[in-house]
């Protein structure tokens, strides 16, 4: 378990902090808690969802606690959830955010404390949110700090926006997935372009979009099922750690259902055909763990029959399995594959190069130069949690905002603001000290490199390398001319 | 017109050519190439069809020009499979010998091949072939025929070459449309190296690399059987492809360049070539040593990819003959010198047979015809596919004695392509 981040926090919760952190050592022994949080527009549909399925019968993270965070109260009213929070009613007032992920952000640092209690001795914390809206991209990665301030493993599943949506939107749900990336222990991207691929062309609106949530609740109940179920072959936390928690990786998701006597075979076929998993990014997994339900007389040939297919395309991964029964699986069987897939080798031509701060600022604002040049407006961001107005300029906020080196003015934001919400709830002025320096998740490059003539083909792998994109390239020869 | 049994066609779609070899048995069971027809092939990728109707009319094309070259129509021909999804591996299966004397039978050496055969490969791939390696009776290696020897134990060895049912299926549907009969497939790399390799050849070692225009087909003997196989879908294509990128120019000029300037060693001192104008495209020079250095790195990987396939099973110490590079790709300049460098030393050869003092020496046996068609590399897996064609026949005939490691497999394994096809 990772301990919090004591560094990072004031004198006064240290204290707090630390007596957290025994009282999590003397539990170590019993079952972990997981929380299922729903943040935003998307997020909260996606409870309802479940919550709707628990009531038509189906077993959907049954005994999960249900958490749903939003500004919009009318929306949070009807999900049906365990709990619900109502974030940023200082700053929108009980509607939504209209789209504005700084705003969203606001509204979840000024909530901090709530959000803090909620996650306080989880040991799991699903986020479920879409990207594109502005609670959604802008409270999923708060809340996924604070989680992991307090020690727990946290797993994302957001969408991003359709492409129809606009490239605005899309960029600013990038930039927030580049935030949430350094915070989550993973984060699996299910692009909502995707859900034309599931759905069909044809699929109504609410279909596609019921589709969406089956598939973001699907991700959270695969996992939730492979540690809840006693089995033949046990999964753990541990194992989930193993494969997710060590290195900053892309998760990838699928799952897949069979029946019958060929049920491994056809529940293999529909988990390799799942639009959400990409077969070339399954054969770069670093760690791989494949979860299989099934039916009282499961056998140890159709574990074999299913795990095999999966290892074979995941040659490099570290393969870990489990296995359960359930009786109401009868001659059915479910497999769920999770795998923390490695970025690109080579970094190669990342089209979306470092633009996290995107997530804390309007887009207009997105140049560096310009923010940079308006400490004012970084103050504002800073000064969140006592004075819940827009404060004029805060002296201590933009002292600590010029403390940071000129460097790139934008990072320098993105730092303090991610520091600001514990030492200002706390409300002690920000003493310069360094902040942990957070790993930056690297994203992948939309477009790869050039394969040329190869392009539509299918790409040939070999240890990892695509031998189609040109040698040269991939070794970054120099061509002297 | 011939009688039609007597008539054997080797067709290869390649990526880049569509060759067809048409070759007559002779009365001593030895066979003369009697006509050859290739045409530019369309359609195919990386050694896989990807435009059905193209790759039928670049079939039905080189096929018409085989049957005027040869005089005789074609009907039945033995094709070629590649591409990346063939995979191999090495297994063994055993049978207790059950009869009294403990002599072994022929049906205990079926036994034991099909035992052997009977692997785990993915769900939807097929065994290719299965070729068979040595026997091993109660433990004692080395046997190459068991039958009538005494034992209780049988354990065979085979190379096992399989792949995806669906893109095999491909390539002999396409084929039918042509319409032609499909009798049997082969790999590339197996019937290149039949092509090459004489029997001599294949006892003392060596490593087969059939370089096209999509793929790199490789095989290794030692001993006198197969060992080792692969494909890796990189070929002549890449080379242009990475020309093209590199340099910037358009595929066809890129091609243009490999073949006229191209080599696989980077030359001393650079020149510069200026490229003809074309029609809508500007005047302008490249540097050849800029052009050589983009083949150099990219045919030197390929190389040292099969090298290093060849170090996990650590077969690179048992190629006595050396290594054997064909296919239209071992045409470019340089790469005898190159895989020199990449394979440390070991003799290296180009085409598909040795000159010695002008004089063809060690051709392989029972192949005889025109020197041109036998001599270009190109052919070398269309007539690689009428010895095949040959051996399977005469081994529906008769005992295995001529080729004993080819042996007994393939009328099974003829068995085994019937039910698939």
């Amino acid at each position: 378990m990772t301990t919090p981040r004591k560094s990072s926090a004031p004198a006064k919760t240290v204290s707090e902090k630390q007596s957290e952190t025994v009282d999590k050592k003397n539990e170590t022994s019993r079952r972990f808690r997981l929380k299922v949080f729903g943040v935003g527009g998307a997020g909260t549909n996606a409870i309802r969802y479940i919550v709707s399925a628990r009531e038509a019968g189906r077993h959907l993270l049954t005994g999960l606690d249900l958490v749903a965070i939003h500004t919009d109260l009318q929306a949070l009213s009807t999900t049906g959830a365990t709990e619900t929070i109502q974030i940023g009613g200082a700053v929108v007032h009980g509607m939504g955010t209209g789209g504005d992920i700084e705003l969203g952000a606001r509204a979840a640092q000024l909530d901090n404390e709530r959000l803090v209690t909620a996650v306080r001795n989880v040991d799991m914390a699903f986020i479920i949110s879409g990207l594109g809206g502005g609670t959604g991209g802008g409270a999923s990665p708060v809340l996924a700090r604070l989680a992991k301030h307090q020690g727990a493993l946290v797993l994302a599943f957001v969408t991003l926006p359709f492409g129809f949506e606009g490239e605005r939107r899309r960029q600013q749900a990038l930039a927030s997935l580049d935030v949430l990336k350094t915070h989550a222990d993973a984060v699996i991207c299910i692009p909502n372009d995707k859900l034309f691929k599931i759905t069909g062309e044809n699929a109504s609106a609410v279909e596609a979009f019921e589709r969406g949530n089956e598939a973001l609740a699907g991700g959270a109940q695969g996992v939730w099922q492979l540690l809840s179920r006693r089995g033949l072959i046990n999964l753990d936390f541990a194992d989930l750690r193993t494969t997710l928690g060590t290195k900053r990786l892309d998760g990838l998701f699928s799952c897949g259902e069979g029946s019958g006597s060929d049920k491994a075979k056809s529940a293999v076929k529909m988990l390799l055909d799942n639009p959400l998993l990409d077969a070339e990014a399954l054969a770069r997994a670093e760690g791989v763990l494949v979860s299989i339900l099934g039916g009282p007389e499961l056998t140890l040939v159709d574990v074999q029959k299913t795990v095999e297919p999966i290892s074979r395309v995941a040659s490099r991964a570290h393969v870990i399995m489990g296995a359960a029964t359930d009786e109401t699986m009868r001659d059915k069987l479910s497999v769920t594959v999770i795998a923390g897939v490695a970025l690109m080798p080579h970094r190669a031509i990342s089209s979306l190069p470092h633009k996290p701060v995107g997530a804390r600022v309007r887009p207009n604002e997105i140049n560096p130069a310009l923010s940079g040049v308006n400490p004012t407006r970084s103050g504002v961001n800073l000064n969140h949690s006592l004075r819940s107005a827009p404060a004029p300029v805060a002296p201590v906020a933009s002292a600590s905002s010029s403390r940071e080196t000129p460097g790139p003015a934008s990072k320098a934001r993105l730092e303090s603001n991610s520091s600001a919400s514990p030492e200002a709830s706390s409300g002690q002025a920000p003493q310069p000290k360094k902040q942990p320096a957070v790993p930056k998740q690297e994203t992948l490059p939309l477009e790869t490199a050039s394969r040329g003539r190869f392009d539509k083909s299918e790409p040939t792998l070999y240890d990892g390398e695509n031998l189609d994109v040109p040698t040269f390239l991939r070794r970054g020869v120099a061509l002297k001319s | 017109m011939l009688a039609k049994d007597k008539i054997i066609v080797g067709l290869e779609v390649g990526t880049s050519k569509v060759c067809v070899v048409v070759g007559e048995v002779l009365e001593d069971g030895n066979l003369m190439i009697i006509g050859v027809g290739q045409a530019a092939s369309e359609g195919v990728r990386k050694g896989e069809i990807v435009d059905m109707e193209a790759a039928v009319h670049s079939i039905q094309s080189a096929v018409s020009a085989a049957e005027d070259s040869a005089g005789v129509e074609i009907h039945n021909v033995y094709a070629n499979v590649s591409g990346g999804h063939v995979r191999s591996f090495n297994n063994r299966g055993s049978v207790v010998v059950t009869n009294e004397e403990s002599a072994i039978s022929v049906e205990d050496v079926r036994n034991v091949m099909s035992n052997a055969k009977s692997v785990s490969i993915p769900m939807d791939h097929v065994v290719i072939h299965a070729i068979r390696q040595h026997f091993y009776v109660d433990g004692h290696d080395g046997i190459q025929n068991p039958v009538g020897m005494i034992g209780s134990r049988l354990e065979a060895e085979v190379h096992v070459i399989h792949g995806v049912r669906n893109r095999l299926m491909n390539t002999i549907q396409c084929i039918k449309k042509v319409p032609l009969d499909v009798a049997n497939i082969a790999v590339s790399s197996f019937a290149s190296a039949l092509a090459v390799l004489t029997t001599e050849h294949q006892q003392l070692g060596a490593l087969v690399i059939d370089m096209g225009g999509g793929t790199t087909d490789y095989i290794v003997y030692r001993e006198g059987t197969v060992q080792q196989s692969g494909v890796i879908a990189v070929g002549g294509d890449h080379i242009t492809n990475d020309i093209a990128i590199g340099l910037k120019i358009p595929m066809n000029r890129a091609e243009h360049l490999k073949l006229e300037h191209g080599s696989a060693l980077v030359p001393e001192w650079n020149e510069e070539i200026s490229m003809k104008r074309e029609v809508g495209l500007s005047d302008r020079t490249v540097s050849k040593q800029q052009l050589c250095r983009l083949i150099n790195l990219r045919a030197e990987e390929t190389l040292t990819l099969i090298r290093k396939e060849l170090e996990k099973q650590k077969l690179l110490d048992y190629l006595g003959a050396g290594v054997f590079i064909t296919g239209g790709c071992s045409r470019l300049r340089g790469l005898e010198a190159l895989a020199y460098q990449v394979f440390g030393g070991l003799p290296v050869h180009i085409g598909p047979c040795e000159k010695d003092n002008g004089k063809l020496t060690d051709r392989p046996a029972g192949v005889s015809g025109p020197t041109a068609a036998i001599e270009s590399p190109e052919f070398s897996t269309a007539i690689g596919l009428t010895r095949y064609a040959l051996y399977s026949q005469r081994d529906q005939h008769q005992p295995p004695t001529v080729w004993q490691r080819a042996g007994q497999k393939f009328h099974q394994f003829v068995a085994k392509v019937r039910v698939f096809i």
